[in-house]
């Protein structure tokens, strides 16, 4: 299906809208919840059955608070969306909500009253929490640069939209043996993750500049870190939808139910092996009668036009004044080169707002910061804004002229530091603080780590680095990915952090390998400066980043540095 | 046990036979999985009247080729969040393109009842958990959806999405 895309709202940022049918879809949903919270209130759902019904809600309950995580499609979102999410904070939270590493955002203080009011309030502006948690297809993530990038092949948020209709309350795959999440890469250089997915997909051209999708299965983080499998290299779009129904009914029938921590979809490939999974998928998919094909087709094309690129200006690639600022100022100099991004249109720029700031809590973002990024977003960057995987937010489409302008801005407001890809730039779970699986605290380690580093100088000195935390197992802070992973568990009531190194999640995604014993919390930031600064002593040269000398030395470095005379 | 059907209880003809009840004479009858070979030597050619109850851990394909010889399945829900039966209606009513009825028993709740039929079931078991009304409502409480083709010629089934003409044609994806 290659698409003709026209613009249809030039005025509005270039993102999917809802029409009647999406909007009455929400509403109903609001209010089928609502009738949900009443019922469990008056005894006639129990609390095992009305569980699910709020979880598929995105309502949880943590440790100290219910927890409502509303989902960002593909992470995009409007100026007029950032706004409200800022106002969900200020009247119903604490003045701050948490970007997670799924594109979504979570408050952590939610009281079980106010949760429906609060889905009406995002309805209000196209938005919903449906499917932020259960046993359900969640959120699809993608390339936070999507339809900006310099490096893509196409947008691929199109075919995000696509499946988060088909994936939205699908009948048959609601109730699956555990959750599901699927990621989606444009772009030969993966920012998505799409190997450390239930399922990823990755867009290739053929010779006719045709579109086919590779489809990966059963990769994955959790207590059995995977790497997924190609199943098919090369996937014409128009089946997209059926083989990936093929894929969820082998899944939903022989995926393990007798043990949670064996129900992801890796550990059915894995027991099965992966050509008898293929084997199951494309024998499902062959049989299955293909009565759709035109309305995916047809949608499809309904849904790129939303996406159609905003009305670029044509403009000079080069700007002097923004070579002269770099000249003059490092701080500046530095900001351009960790925080911005090459974009497709000349004379425009890719911008990250950094959300971790030295000492703070990564993903963060206070009412008032919420605020100014809408402000920017509407000023800068045709109303758009966007949540990365990595917990930080992006204005797309910013005119290279006026980078100075919105650096200043991002200052003023205290997302302006200069960290992006960087040893302060961490990923990290909300842990023991919220989180009521977690076995150890996160956000101190990060914390602690982030004001060891604040020189932004050093850590541009030490390069690209990605440091994730994990408070438990389950590995929501992408431990096992980070070139440095951190594993908080619990050790006779003492919380101790494993470290793991070499991790990625880039195009050549790895697991991180276990180093050797754990550290105690007043231990485990000094560890990894021990580690960094190892790096920096055996790195061949300064352009040899860390987990490229990592993958010419191995452990051994590091090892020597760690525990030889650590007493461990 | 009461059974619903197109938003009504009805007056069920059929039996459930167990593992060990006798075969001769019988008509209107479940037989279980296990049993369906030997119900089927039994049954003279042309004659309806049976059907098979399929555990959810049991492939569809263990039926498939007597399918023009049954007149109902059931698929179970042991637990209302194991989620295997929608796939086993979905692929008998969709891929297999069984014609016949297909009953929900077990576990499930209300709020499940919509994509049941969207799944291809046509007909439920209930207990006295839950009043009619409750069953019913829960259809209406979200009277749209975007997997179209789900509820399009799944016979019975799909005869309250087939009247919300307001999302039929819809362009969405369906």
């Amino acid at each position: 299906m290659n698409v003709h895309v026209e613009a249809i709202h030039p005025a509005e940022p270039s993102m999917y809208r809802y029409d009647e049918f999406d909007q009455s879809f929400v509403n109903a949903r609001v209010e089928q919840f609502r009738g949900q919270v009443r019922r469990r209130l008056e005894g006639k759902l129990t609390e095992d059955e009305f569980k699910p019904l709020r979880l598929m809600n995105g309502l949880y309950h943590q440790l100290h608070a219910y927890m409502l995580r509303v989902a960002v499609p593909y992470g995009t979102l409007s100026a007029r969306q950032m706004r409200m999410l800022a106002h969900i904070a200020q009247k119903y939270d604490r003045g701050y909500g948490h970007f997670t590493t799924r594109q979504n955002i979570q408050y952590n203080w939610i009281r079980l009253e106010d949760a429906a009011d609060i889905l009406a309030d995002l309805a209000s502006v196209e938005m919903h929490a449906i499917q932020t948690s259960g046993n359900c297809i969640r959120n699809t993530t993608t390339d936070q640069y999507a339809g900006a990038a310099a490096d893509e092949l196409a947008d691929p948020r199109p075919v995000c939209e696509l499946i988060r209709q088909w994936s939205t309350l699908h009948p048959e795959f609601t109730f699956l043996p555990r959750k599901f999440k699927i990621a989606v890469t444009g772009s030969p250089n993966d920012r998505a993750a799409v190997k450390v997915h239930d399922i990823g997909l990755r867009l290739h051209l053929n010779a006719q500049g045709e579109r086919g999708w590779e489809v990966i299965v059963g990769g994955g983080q959790g207590r059995t870190p995977m790497v997924g499998v190609t199943v098919r290299d090369w996937l014409p779009e128009a089946d997209l939808l059926p083989y990936l129904t093929a894929i969820m009914r082998v899944y939903n029938l022989d995926g393990r139910r007798d043990n949670k921590y064996k129900a992801r979809i890796k550990i059915l490939v894995q027991e099965m092996g992966v050509e008898a999974f293929r084997d199951a998928v494309e024998r499902e998919f062959a049989a299955a009668p293909r009565d759709t094909v035109e309305v995916d087709a047809r949608e499809l094309a309904r849904i790129a036009a939303y996406f159609a690129p905003p009305a670029f200006e044509r403009l000079e690639a080069f700007v002097p004044e923004i070579e002269e600022k770099k000249l003059a100022s490092r701080e500046f100099r530095q900001w351009i080169k960790a925080n911005t991004f090459a974009h497709k249109q000349p004379g425009y720029t890719i911008v990250n707002a950094s959300l971790k700031p030295a000492g703070g809590i990564p993903g963060d973002a206070t009412t008032e910061q919420m605020l100014a990024i809408a402000d920017l977003a509407e000023t800068y960057s045709f109303g758009e804004v966007r949540v990365t995987h990595a917990q930080n937010l992006t204005l797309p489409h910013v005119r290279t002229k006026d980078l100075i302008a919105v650096w200043e801005a991002l200052q003023a407001n205290g997302m302006a530091d200069a960290n992006i890809g960087l040893i302060g730039d961490i990923i990290s779970c909300p842990g023991l603080d919220y989180c009521s699986l977690a076995t150890a605290r996160s956000i101190p380690v990060a914390q602690e780590i982030s004001r060891r580093f604040a020189d932004i100088t050093r850590q541009h000195d030490v390069g690209p680095l990605k440091l994730n935390i994990s408070g438990c197992i389950n590995a929501c802070g992408h431990h096992h990915v980070g070139h440095i992973g951190i594993l908080g568990v619990d050790k006779k009531g003492r919380e101790f952090y494993q470290i793991t190194l070499g991790g990625s999640s880039a195009n050549e995604t790895t697991i991180g390998e276990i180093l050797g014993p754990g550290f105690g919390a007043d231990e485990i930031a000094g560890a990894v400066e021990t580690i960094v600064d190892t790096y920096l002593k055996v790195r061949s040269n300064p352009s040899e980043e860390f987990l490229a000398t990592w993958r010419r030395l191995g452990a051994a470095p590091f090892k020597e540095a760690l525990y030889a005379n650590a007493g461990h | 046990m009461p059974v619903i059907e197109n938003s009504s209880y009805v007056n069920d003809p059929w039996h459930h036979l167990d593992e060990t009840a006798g075969l001769a004479g019988r008509s209107m009858v479940i037989v279980p999985l296990e049993r369906l070979e030997e119900a089927l030597a039994a049954w003279p050619k042309g004659h309806r009247g049976l059907g098979v109850s399929l555990p959810n851990h049991a492939a569809v394909d263990a039926i498939v080729a007597h399918l023009a010889r049954l007149d109902i399945v059931t698929v179970s829900f042991p637990s209302f969040s194991d989620g295997r039966a929608f796939s086993q209606a979905r692929s008998l009513r969709h891929v297999h393109r069984f014609t016949g009825i297909i009953r929900a028993r077990g576990k499930f709740v209300p709020d499940q009842y919509a994509m049941l039929l969207q799944s291809g079931v046509d007909s439920i078991e209930v207990d006295d958990r839950f009043t009619l009304e409750e069953w019913i409502s829960q259809i209406a409480a979200v009277p749209a959806a975007y997997q179209r083709d789900y509820a399009a010629g799944a016979g019975l089934a799909t005869r309250p999405f087939a009247e919300a003409a307001s999302w039929a044609e819809q362009p969405h994806y369906g």
